[in-house]
């Protein structure tokens, strides 16, 4: 797996949310994505993920131009995105919402395969006996582990995790952290983005730190916690507030 | 009841059947009259059924369904005037034609929210009308235009009740096909979030069009249909109060469920029959009925009583949750 | 040449009436962001209203039935909004987005067939303002056209006058920027969800009011104005005040000189209207958020 984004803009109206932002990702990291509110870490997220064309700067993934590409069609070359707030389809069983992307991108293999492939991944998830509820009668956290297993079912080489910790219930975090280092033992790269910095700090290899729409620190997470720069850009949010 | 219930039928079809039979079976039991009821109503139950698939199903709550069925019908009786295109051909034309500009509008609305999609859809029936209206050089406008009838000199109703029945039950059974496959998984998920579903690997674009184009096509259908049994059409079939009507069908029906959808088309057709001395005021209540559905029974009043009389399936339970809800 | 200006003349002095009743759309969408689909039938009930009220009351004149036909009808949108939309601001509602398109929509059809049921198809017309026309030089008009047109002027800068100097006017702009902010400052977004309905349905009764005298009054007399007035506020912009004023002047003029200008006058009439909805679908195809619409992200 190969992530290349190279000065990646990004304007909406006025407002410059992404300054030419480059970061290279691959094979297995885990990189976490810091940065105070508004830095633009979501547009960021978005962009990669195709919901939002880039208005400069190119995103190669795999050695392949995806930054064109409708978010559909980003998922189908291997990269798979989770919300901040879970959009779980809400009047479809659990079932259904694993279901919609394994059949989406590769329906060839057929209902049969892929509904035992999904009783696997609620398995995985601890998320068998849900199955056939409908999504809506689920919580927060419960949501959560459902778009992981929607992910889960297309096998992609990155995830970009907005938030996956957010609101969730503390038995259920432990279910997210062990999927998301199981998974990286399977060779998946994570972008995770969380205000939590605990479990940042403990996931991360890596760390990107945004602010106003540029990468102002980029390294091992001890090395970033003492950079001048993204203190100031913290304390200077902080100071702002007070 | 209790072998229903152990019956692995999905409910609203072991009904569907008993109205089968019932359908089947009413030329025997009725006078002429009330089979051009039923037939009419069946033709309603084709247009709530097929908008039901693009609303409910998909999320495309487009107000411009009647002008489809108006170019179905406008095209297979204009050719039919000017070219002495037969009724059979027209038909299939007609569906055709209705369903290229399905096409062309579904493209054209595909970045239109709710609101959006309403007025545009709209806008594009009313043009439609002026349009029919304007132009009676070729669509001879508010005089009517001159439909040959499908079955010729045939002075008998049955033949057009049955032709009417059997395209509503294969228009069902097609859009019932549809949501069963993965198509219709593809469908609901845009609806409940379209955001989410395009993220989620369902290319938004190719089925919102879908949806589009086979609803018109149906729809144009239905008008052709239409057009060759009361062998005459104003423009007065798309005026939007028409639409309404359709819409009541539907929610009042159940949106979420084509034959719960076309029950309520048949339903209402033949109680707006019944209630005959009621004059204007029949559609008033239905009227009320709509708005008092949307508030207090969003899934309709005939589909929850499906899901209540035959429970079947180990959804059922969280399912009811949910439409207790009113969900 | 004269011809130009005469039809622009009846263009504006049309113009004006639209604008009153886009107003009243747009203040509903600025405000609850619904668009209220039932719009018509708000405007064909000012006539209703107007009509029986004169009916009742022989003495009075005409004039002055306008305003009490337009709080008669608001009073009717107003019990709509409390039942029917302040649940949905309330979020108990699922699904909003296509309920708030339903429910207006059917409310459109059941005041529909409510009139028809309660008055009957055929036209009702309440007497004249003023009898006679006057000759403008450039046009000639109807007592009544002029009246209205000029009553329509007032309104509108009545309006304008609540929006810009008054409490509740400052309060109505405050929640169509930002409900939660208004909410911060002690402004109750619900109650002025209520408040802006109801003015906008009395409104359109006010402009429904003024043209029954010209234009008779039946059940589907709203028809037209409500389509006419989607057009209105998506040219000028979802939300804008002076959008919802210049578009109505706008499609007053387009309408007057595409018909006057029609190759083909036997048909001009007809399409009518639909100079404005071409240009309706245009905008919404290339430019959606109009002439002064905000740009939503």
């Amino acid at each position: 797996m190969e992530l290349e984004v190279e000065h990646l803009t990004k304007r909406f109206g006025g407002i410059v949310a992404l300054n030419g932002v480059s970061l290279r990702l691959s094979g297995n990291e885990r990189v976490g994505l810091i940065g105070p509110n508004g830095s633009g870490k979501s547009t960021l997220v978005n962009t990669i993920a195709g919901i939002y064309e880039p208005d400069g700067g190119k995103i190669h993934l795999n050695g392949q131009d995806i930054g064109h590409l409708k978010p559909n069609q980003v998922l189908g070359r291997g990269l798979g995105r989770t919300f901040q707030v879970p959009r779980a389809f809400r009047r479809m069983t659990v079932m259904e919402n694993l279901m919609v992307p394994a059949l989406a991108i590769r329906p060839e293999r057929g209902r049969q395969a892929w509904e035992s492939r999904a009783r696997e991944v609620l398995d995985f998830l601890t998320m068998d006996h849900l199955r056939n509820d409908y999504a809506r009668s689920l919580s927060g956290g419960q949501q959560k582990l459902v778009e992981l297993g929607q992910l889960l079912m297309t096998d992609p080489d990155l995830l970009l995790l907005d938030e996956p910790f957010a609101g969730v219930h503390p038995q259920l975090m432990e279910t997210i952290f062990d999927f998301i280092t199981t998974l990286h033992q399977q060779g998946k790269a994570f972008i995770i983005i969380s205000h939590d910095m605990t479990s940042i700090f403990t996931l991360s290899e890596r760390l990107l730190v945004l602010n106003s729409g540029e990468i102002i620190a980029d390294g091992p997470p001890e090395a970033v916690k003492s950079d001048e720069a993204v203190i100031q850009a913290y304390l200077g949010e902080e100071a702002e507030d007070a | 009841m209790t072998i229903l219930r152990r019956l692995p039928l999905h409910p609203e079809w072991a009904l569907g059947f008993l109205s089968l039979c019932v359908a089947l079976s009413l030329p025997l039991l009725v006078q002429s009259y009330w089979l051009h009821v039923f037939t009419i109503g069946y033709f309603y139950a084709i247009l709530a059924s097929s908008w039901a698939l693009l609303a409910g199903t998909a999320g495309q709550f487009s107000l411009g369904h009647m002008a489809f069925m108006a170019i179905g019908g406008y095209t297979s009786g204009v050719l039919g005037r000017f070219f002495g295109l037969p009724p059979l051909a027209g038909i299939l034309v007609g569906t055709l034609a209705a369903g290229l500009v399905g096409w062309v509008i579904g493209a054209l609305c595909l970045r239109f929210k709710a609101s959006y999609l309403a007025l545009f859809t709209i806008a594009f029936s009313e043009i439609l009308r002026m349009l029919i209206r304007g132009e009676p050089q070729i669509t001879r406008g508010d005089h009517g235009l001159h439909v040959a009838p499908l079955f010729g000199d045939v002075i008998s109703r049955v033949p057009y009740y049955y032709t009417m029945l059997l395209f509503l039950l294969l228009c069902l059974l097609l859009m019932y096909w549809l949501t069963s496959t993965r198509v219709g998984l593809f469908l609901r998920a845009i609806r409940e979030d379209e955001e989410a579903a395009a993220a989620r690997g369902v290319d938004v674009v190719r089925y919102k069009v879908l949806a589009f184009v086979l609803t018109s096509m149906i729809a144009g259908l239905a008008g052709t249909l239409f057009a060759h049994y009361v062998a005459i059409l104003t423009p007065n079939i798309m005026i939007i109060p028409q639409m309404g009507l359709v819409i009541a069908m539907a929610v009042i029906g159940g949106v979420e469920s084509l034959v719960a959808a076309a029950l309520g088309a048949v339903l209402i057709e033949v109680s707006l029959e019944a209630l005959r001395e009621f004059e204007a005021w029949r559609l008033v209540i239905f009227g009320a009925l709509l708005v008092i559905t949307l508030r207090f029974a969003r899934n309709g009043l005939l589909a929850p009583v499906f899901q209540r009389l035959l429970r079947a399936g180990p959804r059922a339970e969280s399912r009811e949750r949910v439409v207790a809800d009113g969900a | 040449m004269s011809y130009f200006w005469s039809l622009g003349a009846t263009g504006v002095t049309m113009g004006v009436l639209y604008a009153l009743m886009a107003l009243g759309l747009t203040l509903i969408f600025s405000i609850l962001r619904v668009i209220n689909f039932a719009h018509g039938e708000f405007y064909m009930l000012g006539g209703y209203a107007s009509y029986f009220i004169l009916n009742a009351f022989t003495g009075l004149h005409p004039l002055l039935v306008i305003p009490l036909a337009g709080l008669a009808t608001a009073l009717l949108g107003l019990v709509f909004e409390l039942a029917f939309l302040r649940p949905m601001h309330q979020g108990r509602i699922e699904r909003p987005d296509e309920y708030a398109v339903l429910i207006t929509f059917g409310l459109s059809f059941f005041l529909l067939n409510l009139a028809l049921a309660l008055f009957g198809p055929y036209p009702h017309r309440p007497p004249s303002f003023f009898e006679g026309t006057i000759d403008l030089g450039i046009v000639r008009l109807s007592a009544d056209r002029l009246t209205a047109s000029v009553m329509a002027l007032i309104l509108l800068g009545l309006l304008l006058l609540l929006i810009n100097r008054t409490w509740l006017g400052k309060a109505l702009r405050a929640v169509s920027q930002d409900k939660q902010a208004a909410a911060v400052v002690g402004i109750n977004s619900l109650v002025m969800n209520s408040a802006a309905f109801a003015m906008g349905a009395g409104l359109a009764a006010m402009a429904g009011a003024l043209l029954a005298p010209s234009f008779f009054v039946t059940p589907d007399v709203g028809a037209v104005p409500s389509i006419r007035s989607y057009v209105i506020i998506v040219l000028g912009g979802m939300g804008s005040i002076q959008g919802s004023i210049l578009g109505g002047l706008l499609i007053g003029l387009v309408e007057s000189l595409g018909v006057g200008y029609f190759p083909d006058p036997s048909r001009a009439l007809n399409y009518k209207t639909a100079f404005g909805l071409v240009i309706f679908a245009l905008v919404l195809l290339f430019r959606p958020r109009g002439l002064f619409g905000r740009k939503e992200a």
